[in-house]
């Protein structure tokens, strides 16, 4: 009896020193993003100080006190800080989707890239780019028609999960749609003019240069992915349990009371709804939402009360690190932060990949 | 317990630290008695004769300017030939990147001009911190996000494109009419020694009833000889094509940049093939021009059916732009060998306009006209 209660107290202990690395992993990457932040407010092509930065900052909340010059301020609340929040949102949006993805299919591989919701998106844009075409006209052309494509396609997966097939073929349709998309998007090239084909493809490499709020409903491409993030993210945390129970097989997750299809129906469609709200705004970075849950799982582990979380903050610490150092490294010219985040994660991810002995997935 | 004592100090200090540094802080204030003195009194008059100053650019936006235009950004190089042609030159305070590096030796008085990023993705900061009263840029790129985050440090951008021939009078005027009275002024020569040769071609072609088949070839090298790129209706080469009284054998394909096969193009039985090549202004003598011209010849057919004295290469410098009545008379004088306006003096024209030297000896058609 005794034995049995030290090793039901060993246990707990173990379990509670594992939680608390979780956490201490996750304040870990809250302060690193905050730190980040700050960072990346203070450097830029614009000649302004550290001082002027967080006085800029300040005078806001505090204009009495605090008074620096208007270029300052500008640079910093209508360029910097626009960016800032907009690569927290967005890296924190396509890295949760990942996760969510990754979990109701139980595959590895599947992200919104490889589901060919961002290839959806990028056919959007090319339409509006290229043709002209699109449901709305004006300087939102771009925007509309990526959303809507990624809907898209997002439908076609829903249609699929209606079905009651299995994860294996929804993947390999999510890829076949992909290509299908691809297709689509090379034939629109083939068609365009050079300009507009260097067009697409900028918008397909993602910048979180178009990044603007605004003090009116729905305040800016900010306040809308705020929306759909606050809508959102807070129902998935409240499925984590569910997704570890998607983990151990359908079965065992209908026997511990989950809602199996209506999960993966739900989730998938609030995983694209994200997707779509970002990468409408920001072209498809690609990188984020198939590697950033895999970065993270790697160091805390499966269990989806920590692993959603934690995504975000990787997601965000790496997107807005990417960004920064795309603003910097060759300024004046801004590299695109899809490229640049692919060049920063694949290391990172490579060199956790080697480090893990046996499987960890 | 101590270390929650621990967190309760450090909140301690942190509190304390934040109140000292409201109550302490001083606001800033700027207090300063200005003079006026007669100059100023001068130029404030002038300015309130001839300001605000407001056009329509080409995207449909009003832009206006209440002060004369002293710090100009261009993110192009038709827009930089522009300014440079109205008498502005000097006030170009930052270009684009490829101005000064892909187009360095056309522009060398911008070589140590600041750069602000690409000119489809210029760096905002950059820009700003130049501090620039207009920034001009072509009207669909770099993209509205530009109009957007300009404008919150007040600094509004011109969008003119400079490569339609349909309307490069009007965008001349209406940026000429923006900078200064010297730019309507120089607007105005400009648009009457472009509207005179423009004339002059319009009149001679209207007297020839037989126009002549022209295949319009793109600047890239062809691999496959399925996939040879031309130009079609909506595309700045065939409306130049059309203009010179010539008949573009693609203009009715679907879009402005269609790819054709070799054997459509022997099919259409062109009387002239017109190879196109992006180069550094033009070439220094005719080796490269030749060896682009033997490529075409070596393709099946293309000899005999279309002929080697039937095929020129030529530079795309002066088609497209601000210069591209001189591409005009060119191939109207190709298409009509009895039309008598010399190409290359109009060019030397154009250049001088530009305050820059003709390049002599510098091959722009080969074989020349």
């Amino acid at each position: 009896m005794t034995s049995e209660s030290s090793i039901k107290s060993s246990i707990i202990k173990e379990y509670t020193g594992l939680t608390r690395k979780k956490l201490h992993v996750i304040i870990f990457l809250s302060l690193l993003l905050i730190f980040l932040a700050v960072l990346s407010a203070s450097i830029g092509s614009a000649d302004v100080s550290l001082k002027e930065t967080y006085f800029a900052i300040l005078e806001r909340f505090f204009p009495d006190h605090f008074d620096v010059n208007p270029f300052a301020y500008t640079v910093i609340w209508e360029l910097r800080l626009e960016r800032v929040l907009m690569g927290v949102l967005a890296g924190s949006g396509l890295a949760i989707a990942g996760v969510v993805m990754q979990a109701i299919l139980k595959n590895p591989l599947a992200s919104p890239y490889t589901l060919g919701i961002a290839s959806a998106a990028s056919f959007g844009a090319s339409l509006a780019i290229i043709l002209g075409v699109g449901i709305v006209g004006g300087a939102h052309i771009i925007i509309a028609n990526a959303f809507l494509f990624s809907m898209v396609a997002a439908l076609l997966i829903y249609g699929f999960s209606l079905r009651k097939t299995s994860t294996e073929t929804m993947i390999l349709a999510g890829i076949a749609i992909m290509y299908l998309f691809t297709a689509m998007v090379a034939s629109l090239q083939y068609v365009g003019e050079a300009e507009e084909v260097q067009e697409v493809v900028y918008w397909m490499f993602g910048s979180l240069g178009r990044a603007n709020w605004s003090s009116h409903f729905p305040y800016g491409n900010i306040g809308i992915i705020s929306i759909a993030l606050g809508v959102t993210i807070p129902y998935l945390f409240l499925k984590s349990w569910d997704f570890n129970a998607l983990g151990t097989g359908d079965e065992t997750a209908k026997s511990l009371g989950v809602k199996v299809e209506w999960i993966r129906i739900s989730c998938m469609f609030l995983a694209a709804l994200i997707t779509a709200s970002i990468i409408c705004f920001t072209g498809t970075i690609g990188f984020i939402g198939l590697v950033c849950p895999h970065i993270t799982r790697m160091v805390i582990g499966s269990d989806h009360r920590f692993l959603l979380p934690g995504s975000c903050l990787t997601g965000a610490v790496l997107l807005l690190s990417a960004d920064t150092l795309a603003r910097v490294v060759v300024a004046p010219v801004i590299l695109p932060v899809g490229i640049v985040t692919s060049f920063m994660g694949v290391p990172l991810f490579v060199y956790l990949l080697m480090r893990q002995r046996g499987g960890y997935w | 317990m101590i270390k929650g004592c621990r967190i309760w100090v450090i909140g301690i200090i942190l509190f304390i630290f934040i109140i000292i540094l409201l109550i302490f802080l001083p606001t800033y204030t700027d207090e300063t008695v200005e003079t006026v003195d007669l100059s100023e009194l001068r130029e404030a008059a002038r300015i309130y004769l001839h300001y605000p100053r407001t056009v329509e650019d080409s995207a449909g936006k009003k832009i206006t300017v209440y002060t004369p235009v002293r710090r100009v950004i261009v993110l192009n190089t038709d827009c930089a030939e522009a300014v440079r042609i109205l008498g502005s030159g000097e006030k170009i305070v930052g270009v684009a990147e490829g101005i000064t590096t892909k187009k360095g030796y056309y522009f060398p008085e911008l070589s140590a001009t600041p750069s602000v990023g690409k000119w489809n993705q210029p760096d905002i900061e950059t820009i700003a911190s130049l501090d620039p009263d207009l920034v001009i840029a072509y009207v669909r790129w770099p993209g509205s996000e530009l109009d957007l985050d300009l404008e919150a440090f007040k600094i509004p951008v011109l969008r003119l494109d400079f490569t339609n021939q349909e309307n490069l009078e009007e965008e001349v005027w209406k940026l000429g009419h923006l900078l200064d009275k010297e730019g309507e002024e120089r607007a105005e020569a400009y648009i009457e020694w472009y509207t005179g040769y423009e004339e002059a071609v319009k009149n001679f072609v209207e007297t020839h009833d037989r126009r002549p088949k022209v295949f319009l070839e793109q600047s890239k090298g062809v691999e496959d000889l399925s996939e040879i790129g031309t130009y079609s209706n909506g595309s700045a080469s065939d409306t130049l094509c059309t203009l010179a009284g010539g008949i573009n054998i693609a203009h009715n394909l679907t879009t402005a940049y269609p790819h054709v096969e070799a054997e459509w193009v022997l099919d259409k039985e062109p009387d002239i093939v017109i190879k196109h090549r992006y180069v550094s202004w033009g070439w220094k003598n005719s080796t490269e021009p030749q060896e682009i011209r033997d490529e075409l010849m070596n393709r099946p057919g293309w000899r005999s059916i279309i002929g080697e004295e039937n095929v020129r290469v030529t530079s795309c410098e002066t088609l497209y732009g601000l210069d591209s009545v001189v591409g005009l008379i060119q191939w109207t004088k190709l298409f009509y060998p009895d039309f008598n306006i010399d190409s290359e003096a109009v060019y030397r024209e154009y250049l001088e306009m530009q305050g820059i030297r003709y390049p002599e000896g510098m091959v722009f058609i080969y074989p020349e006209i």
